[in-house]
C-alpha cells in the first residue's frame, strides 16, 4: 500500500462502494480518513471501526493524497475517535482551505454542501476498494 | 441548532419520547466521529425500535434522531452522545 494514500472505511455492497461513503454531514469541517502507514494495516483500521459497532460489510477505500490536494483540500492531522490508539494516531481530516471556507461563508454556503457537490463525486471516482 | 444529551438522563428520555410521540417515524443517524467512516442509518416507528440500536452503539458514537417530517432540519436533531 503506497504511503501517500488515505484510507476511508466504507460499507461494501455487492463489491461496490457508493459515493455517499465520501459525503460530509452537516457540522463536519472535513472528511475523516486515515493515513496509510506500514505500522497500521487496513485490516486494523477496519477492526477499530468495527469495534465502535459500525455495522455491515466493511472494507477500505484507498485514495491518493494527491487527489485530495488537487481538489484543494488540506490534510490536517487530528485525533482519531476509535477505541484503538494506534489507529487513532493515523487519523487526519481532509479540509477545504481557509480561503475556500472564507469564500463559502461570504456566499452563505455551508461547507458540507460544497464538499458533497464538488468533492464527493471526484473522491468516489478515485477510490480503490480493498475488502 | 441541535440539542445534545448524555444517555440515560431524564432530559434525553424526555426529548426522545417527545419526538416519537409528536412526529413518528424517526430517522436515526449513528455517527462515528473521527473514525474515518460514514454514519449508519435506521428508521424507527416507535421508541421500542430505538432500544436495540442504542444497546449496540459503541463508545464515541453519536446518535441523532430526526422526524422524517422535519428533514429540512429547522428544529435540529435530538443528539445522544455515548
Amino acid at each position: 500500500m503506497p504511503a501517500d494514500e488515505l484510507l476511508r472505511v466504507v460499507l461494501v455492497r455487492r463489491g461496490t462502494v457508493r459515493p455517499t461513503e465520501f459525503r460530509l454531514r452537516p457540522g463536519e469541517t472535513g472528511l475523516s480518513v486515515f493515513r496509510s502507514t506500514p505500522d497500521v494495516s487496513p485490516d486494523a483500521i477496519v477492526s477499530a471501526v468495527r469495534a465502535a459497532r459500525k455495522q455491515g460489510e466493511l472494507g477500505t477505500a484507498a485514495i491518493s493524497a494527491s487527489v485530495f490536494r488537487a481538489l484543494g483540500l488540506r490534510i490536517v492531522p487530528t485525533p482519531g475517535g476509535t477505541p484503538d490508539p494506534a489507529v487513532n494516531a493515523c487519523h487526519v481530516e481532509a479540509r477545504p482551505s481557509w480561503w475556500r471556507r472564507l469564500v463559502l461563508r461570504a456566499r452563505g454556503r455551508a461547507v458540507h454542501d460544497w464538499f458533497n457537490e464538488r468533492v464527493t463525486p471526484e473522491l468516489a471516482r478515485a477510490a480503490r476498494l480493498s475488502e | 441548532m441541535s440539542t445534545s444529551f448524555l444517555p440515560d438522563t431524564d432530559a434525553a428520555r424526555t426529548a426522545v419520547a417527545g419526538l416519537f410521540a409528536a412526529k413518528p417515524p424517526i430517522l436515526v443517524e449513528v455517527r462515528f466521529p473521527q473514525m474515518g467512516t460514514s454514519p449508519d442509518w435506521f428508521l424507527c416507528e416507535d421508541a421500542a425500535d430505538l432500544e436495540p440500536i442504542l444497546d449496540r452503539v459503541g463508545p464515541g458514537a453519536e446518535v441523532r434522531l430526526s422526524s422524517v417530517w422535519d428533514l429540512a432540519d429547522k428544529a435540529g436533531p435530538v443528539v445522544v452522545c455515548r
